[in-house]
């Protein structure tokens, strides 16, 4: 039986022949390494994969091939923010080949040893949190489906570290969140592979009114956070990329987390889950509650 | 550095009786910015807006600062004053130093350093002001007044009348509204119809006016000289261009005890049916809500007997999307429902009616045909109790006084009178009030020559017995309790804004009051504008009012629509968003939030590393951007901006309140 | 200076952590209260991580931390006040860091004095010294080995050994630290070079085809080459690589506060981003993959030319915490030509 790199190499190269892309967004494995690549109809395929480390939300390199005929794979996150971006008007699903996969569950990047034992393992503890979260591990709406289908377990109730901050007296969680702040370089990495802060500039680059200090500092990097969360508020698919490219280790995405579990609980939404779920913040009905609206 | 003019009006007293205006002007001329700053008694007057314009040219002004009232009083003044002195009138601001400083402030001291922060707010507001130029829009010649009672009526005529094309619209199958159930009228008796039908008969004929009754507006999109409006043409079953009005379906119709809603009850009617004799167009419809057919898909009788073959019964609601540059609303009133004053026992006592019924009894061409009786028994009624203020000038319902109910109350006193010539009749009032030509004297006619006995006080009690309705109450004249065994009571009750114009107002964005009522744009001197452009306001949608007034005021909306409708194009402000499509990424909150459609979807197209890039932006269609600011708000990545309200003047003026403080801070 | 050559106990490390404590601001690697390894102050020699594993943030910010205050206002009393900071009042010791974390200050120590003396970085180098632990093994992404330049301005670089710690002495600063206590070390005996170069061959960290003096005259023909849009597109334009970078140095400066008082401080900027430069005139690279050839081409062609070492020590965390795992070493030898395979296959169109 061919794996599921073989099968995947022998679909994007049809693709290419086919002349039905010109770019296919994907993942490459080099240098003990899995990282996403942008492959051309000349490119080697050899490297191209999909494995437990194919941690980032390739929708994130979507505006730089704005225009292209582009294939992508496709697990759930991806699956997830597409449909927000069709949402909200930025996709050009036309244009785009979703090539779905059977989603085996990333590995904690943080829990990997050195020797990458478990790569292996099927244990949910040494998953990332929002595999064991997921709802679907194959791509329902994949245009084309490499690999064989696989079923989804269960998936896990709540947000562990959250519920975790949550639980420490108010003082103390202040000091926590505090400390985190602290650690913050604002490399801004969270935000640029999240895949949802695609603004062309975003609020930390305005200085005509200068929101934010330049100057790093518990205050300035939680104003970062707490406004960029904001922004995601209703939007956010949870795909912890945030989080997991921090270079100093602050689970970022505790603060979007948050957002997420009010908005399931307030308003019964779950941001992504259908190409037409309307951004929660912008929609209105003439029957909302809000009497100011027009 | 800019040279901006301060100006400190005294505004009599005003202002500075409570502002030290001459020590806030000395201070204002030294803020940075400041060429020159002086005070005067009324900057508004004549002299007053002299010195501005000599001190302009004396000084180079750039920017004017002009602290005095509310720039809603004022705004369109001072503009006018910067324009003549070679400024634009957008670096033109207004302190408000009257009401948000003087009037609300006791204490002088605080008081002037206050004013002193306004003006230092807008002082840095203007330095950061671009010059802006109005925006110029064509109009759309044609006007849309909604409601054909007779403010509408009224409204509709005399814009006809200017030769601008009126579409009239109408909900219930016929224009008349209120007045056409009305009997006689006040002061001067004559026949409400008699005066009536004419003008809807003229309206019907008129060639510059489209009737669209049983019709609703469902939607309003644009703005002031070009708004495009959705109208839901209800279904009549009725064809009614095939129709001749021979009323042979209605006859036929074999439901013939539905209760009237033109007679309130007091008549009936039939499924397919013309609501009053003298109805324009005089044509019926059927109501499907009581149509037996619509409901056990049997019957047929209108059909059958119709020789036109004009029954429809495959009708649907239609939609027509027309374009209008202004509107007219004139939606009128209803009643409060009776029955919510449980005290009044209004539908438990089935001789406790409402004055509007009264009046459809009392016309001669109403359901008893102008006989007055008792709707228990058919008896004429000896002793008629009216109460006056039911519901109106009372905390636990309305506040307001409904204006009219003395005048009416009165009125029905003298026609009882005159129709049952040994009646008595008994008025509960708290007070009369009759300011109007000849209201006085008609009151005191009820009072003095019709023998109308006027009880000064509230009813405490009313409760059926024998047959006859007890009316307790206080003469809080003589003090003494009284108790009238009456045979029939009218209840005056307060007049509310129509059924719907909530939804009205919601549809047409503009703002009501706290009753409900729609908001006019100045209670003085905008009486009939909103403060919406280009929709105006007749009759007693805006408050409660007589037929006069509300005439009067159908008039002066339809002058105010000719006014707006006879230019080629109107300046509207030119204070817009604005886009800058290097940031925006097309996410179009903008589009969604936008209640006039203003934000539209564009593209822009940039070189990048020698490849063409083309990508989503928003652009805002300044005709319809209204300068609300929603959008501004609501842009993610920041890139709205509203001109006339740009960050930079924002933060300018925080920064200008924030100056006492730091001054404070550094102890300067 | 010549090198020179001492052996300091186990025992005697820890007594030299304790005494320089009193001397000196001690850094050395800890773990914070993530758990996460990080160049810290430990109180004491057991809070000290010996391990090969580098800290995600290098030990540059000692030098040049991430913001600086050059000068701090007070406005009052009708007046304003001014002042610079103060140059720091102790000496900096850094104990047992990497050594391609210490051998960076050297690097870049030739930019801040290079016409302009910068004060306040030269005035915190002249009170540091390095006292570096050598690796035992070379990580996944490290590639030290291919940089020459290396450790040779590192003030002292200890070499673990059995038991005791072999300590090579290669500046005037470094012997200071001996002499200061001199009765911890002792004379190291045999041959000891032959001792580092066995050392370094097991570790796996012996030099071998250095990365400067074979890519250097590649690169210089590869700006235009077409692979560049195809392998560093990825490129997210994140701080990371250049904050975390031992040599990276680019700064901004900036004003912040207002009226009352406030600083002008220097913040660390990267030429990644998309705002770089943006406050005179613009970000001229209008696309991504231009700003990482910048970063490339500026540490391994523009850098080395006018300063001679490549702006690199090969500590490899620009690749480790890397969101896309762009691989500096493996472009530099592709672009370099000493490459025919692009890193994971990928080619643009010819």
């Amino acid at each position: 039986m061919a794996t599921i790199r073989e099968e995947l190499q022998a679909a994007v190269r049809r693709l290419f022949e086919d002349d039905k892309i010109d770019y296919f967004l994907g993942y490459v494995d080099d240098y003990g390494h899995t990282f996403p690549a942008i492959l051309t109809k000349d490119s080697d395929l050899s490297g191209l994969t999909f494995d437990r480390k194919s941690y980032n939300n390739l929708a994130a390199f979507l505006p730089e091939l704005r225009g292209s005929r582009l294939g992508l794979i496709c697990k759930q996150c991806e699956v997830r923010t597409l449909n927000v971006l069709a949402a909200e008007e930025q996709l050009e699903r036309e244009k785009l080949v979703v090539v779905g996969v059977p989603c085996p569950a990333m590995i904690d990047p943080r829990k990997l040893s050195a020797d990458e034992a478990e790569l292996g393992s099927d244990d949910p503890a040494l998953w990332q949190e929002k595999c064991r979260r997921c709802l679907e591990r194959n791509t329902p709406t994949a245009d084309l489906f490499v690999g064989e289908k696989i079923s989804t377990p269960t998936p896990a109730e709540g947000w562990p570290l959250l519920e975790e901050v949550e639980a420490k007296p108010a003082e103390e969680r202040e000091a926590w969140w505090r400390e985190q702040m602290s650690l913050c370089i604002r490399c801004y990495a969270c935000r640029l592979a999240c895949p949802l802060c695609y603004c062309h500039q975003c609020f930390v680059e305005d200085n005509k009114p200068q929101w934010l200090d330049k100057s790093v500092g518990a205050e300035n990097n939680l104003h970062y956070h707490i406004i960029r969360a904001i922004h995601l508020a209703g939007r956010c698919i949870e795909c912890q990329e945030c989080s997991r490219v921090c270079p100093v280790g602050i689970p970022v995405d505790v603060l979007n987390n948050v957002l997420s579990r009010d908005f399931a609980s307030r308003f019964g939404y779950a941001s992504g889950e259908t190409a037409e779920t309307k951004p929660a913040l912008v929609a209105y009905e003439r029957d909302d509650p809000e009497d100011f609206i027009l | 550095m800019a040279r901006i003019g301060v100006f400190v009006c005294w505004c009599g007293a005003n202002i500075a009786s409570t502002v030290d205006v001459e020590s806030v002007a000395e201070a204002a001329s030294r803020l940075p910015g400041v060429a020159f700053a002086t005070d005067y008694k009324y900057m508004c007057s004549d002299p007053g807006q002299k010195a501005i314009l000599e001190a302009a040219q004396e000084h180079r002004l750039d920017g004017l600062v002009v602290a005095a009232c509310s720039p809603r009083m004022h705004e369109p003044t001072f503009r006018q004053v910067a324009a003549e002195a070679g400024i634009n009138p957008f670096r033109m601001q207004m302190a408000n130093i009257r009401e948000h400083c003087s009037w609300v402030h006791a204490d002088r001291e605080e008081a002037t350093a206050k004013a002193l922060d306004a003006i230092r707010m807008m002082v840095a507001r203007v330095a950061q002001s671009e010059p802006l130029e109005p925006i110029k829009v064509p109009v759309t010649r044609r006007a849309l007044v909604i409601g054909g009672g007779v403010a509408g009526i009224q409204a509709a005529l005399d814009v006809a009348d200017g030769g601008v094309e009126t579409i009239l619209v109408e909900r219930t199958p016929s224009i008349g509204g209120k007045m056409a159930g009305l009997d006689e009228t006040f002061p001067t008796l004559d026949c409400s119809q008699c005066i009536l039908t004419p003008k809807m008969v003229d309206a019907s004929r008129s060639e510059f006016i489209k009737l669209y009754t049983y019709c609703e507006v469902e939607k309003v999109d644009g703005s002031v000289g070009n708004f495009k409006v959705t109208l839901r043409k209800k279904a009549k079953y009725v064809n009614h261009e095939l129709c001749n009005g021979c009323g042979d379906c209605f006859h036929k119709c074999p439901y013939k005890k539905i209760p009237s809603e033109f007679d309130y009850g007091v008549g009936n009617r039939t499924a397919i049916y013309v609501p009053f004799p003298q109805a324009v167009p005089n044509k019926p419809v059927i109501d499907r809500e009581t149509c037996v057919f619509f409901k056990t898909g049997k019957c047929r009788a209108c059909e059958k007997v119709c020789l036109r073959n004009a029954i429809d019964f495959e009708q649907e609601d239609e939609f027509e999307e027309i374009d209008v540059g202004a509107i007219i609303v004139a939606t009128g009133y209803d009643i409060l429902e009776p029955a919510e004053m449980a005290e009044f026992r209004y539908g438990a006592i089935p001789d406790v009616i409402t004055g509007l019924q009264f009046e459809r009894m009392s016309s001669a061409s109403g359901p008893t045909e102008g006989k007055i009786v008792r709707p228990s028994d058919g008896e004429e009624p000896k002793v008629v109790v009216f109460v006056h203020c039911v519901g109106s000038r009372d905390e636990n319902y309305k506040e307001y006084c409904s204006k009219i109910c003395c005048m009416y109350n009165a009125k029905h006193a003298i026609i009882l009178k005159h129709r049952i010539h040994d009646a008595q009749a008994y008025l509960f009032y708290i007070d009369v009030r009759a300011g109007g030509k000849g209201y006085e004297e008609f009151w005191k006619r009820a009072c003095v020559e019709e023998g109308a006995e006027y009880l000064r006080g509230r009813v405490s009690r009313l409760y059926d017995e024998n047959g006859k309705v007890i009316v307790e109450g206080q003469d809080t004249l003589s003090g003494e309790q009284v108790e009238v065994v009456a045979d029939l009571v009218v209840l005056a009750t307060a007049m509310v804004p129509a059924k719907g114009t909530e939804e009205m107002a919601r549809i047409l964005g503009v703002s009501t009051d706290k009753d409900g009522f729609f908001n006019e744009a100045h209670p003085k001197l905008r009486p009939v504008d909103t403060a919406t452009g280009g929709i105006f306001l007749a009759g007693a949608c805006q408050a409660p009012k007589d037929i006069p007034e509300s005439v009067a005021q159908g008039s002066a909306a339809a002058a105010k629509a000719l006014g707006l409708l006879t230019k080629e194009e109107i300046t509207r402000e030119p204070t817009v968003a604005v886009v800058d499509p290097f940031i925006c990424t097309g996410c179009w909150n903008c589009v969604t939030v936008c209640p006039f459609g203003a934000p539209e979807k564009s593209e822009i197209t940039m070189t990048i590393d020698g490849r063409k890039v083309t990508r989503p932006v928003s652009e805002i269609n300044e005709g319809k951007c209204e300068g609300c600011g929603l959008c501004v708000a609501s842009c993610p990545g920041n890139c709205i901006d509203q001109r006339g309200f740009s960050d930079d003047q924002v933060y300018a003026e925080l920064g200008g309140y924030l100056e006492r403080l730091r001054a404070a801070l550094t102890h300067e | 200076m010549d090198a020179e050559y001492y052996k300091l106990s186990a025992e005697n490390a820890a007594g030299l952590f304790e005494r320089a404590r009193a001397d000196y601001d001690v850094v050395a690697k800890t773990r914070d209260a993530n758990g996460n390894l990080v160049y810290g102050r430990p109180v004491s020699f057991e809070d000290v991580a010996f391990v090969d594993e580098q800290p995600p943030m290098s030990a540059k910010a000692f030098a040049l931390p991430q913001n600086e205050t050059l000068v701090r206002y007070e406005r009052g009393g009708g007046e304003i006040r001014a002042e610079t900071p103060e140059a720091p009042a102790r000496d900096l010791l850094l104990f047992g860091v990497n050594v391609c974390d210490a051998a960076a200050f050297d690097i870049i120590d030739r930019v801040f004095q290079w016409d302009y003396l910068d004060d306040p970085y030269l005035a915190r180098r002249e009170r540091t010294t390095q006292l570096a632990l050598a690796c035992t093994a070379l990580q996944r992404d490290c590639f030290c080995n291919r940089i020459s330049y290396a450790e040779d301005g590192v003030d002292a670089v200890a070499y673990p050994r059995e038991g005791h710690y072999l300590v090579k002495i290669q500046t005037d600063n470094g012997r200071r630290l001996v002499e200061r206590y001199r009765n911890l070390f002792a004379e190291a005996d045999g041959d000891p070079e032959t001792e580092i170069t066995s050392f370094l061959e097991k570790a796996g960290t012996a030099k071998r085809e250095p990365l400067l003096e074979t890519a250097q005259s590649g690169l210089a023909g590869a700006f235009e080459h077409a692979d560049w849009e195809i392998l560093a597109s990825t490129c997210i334009g994140c701080g990371i690589c250049t904050y975390t970078c031992p040599t990276c140095h680019c700064f901004d400066i900036q004003d912040e506060g207002g009226y009352v008082g406030g600083r002008r401080l220097r913040t660390w900027d990267h030429c990644t981003g998309r705002t770089f430069t943006a406050m005179p005139a613009h970000q001229p690279r209008d696309r991504q993959y231009k700003r990482y050839r910048q970063r490339l081409l500026h540490k391994f062609w523009y850098y080395p030319e006018r300063f001679g070492p490549v702006l690199c020590t090969g500590c490899g965390r620009c690749i480790t915490h890397c969101p896309v795992k762009i691989n500096i070493k493996e472009l530099v030898e592709y672009f370099g030509g000493l490459s025919d395979a692009p890193p994971g296959g990928r080619r643009h169109a010819p």
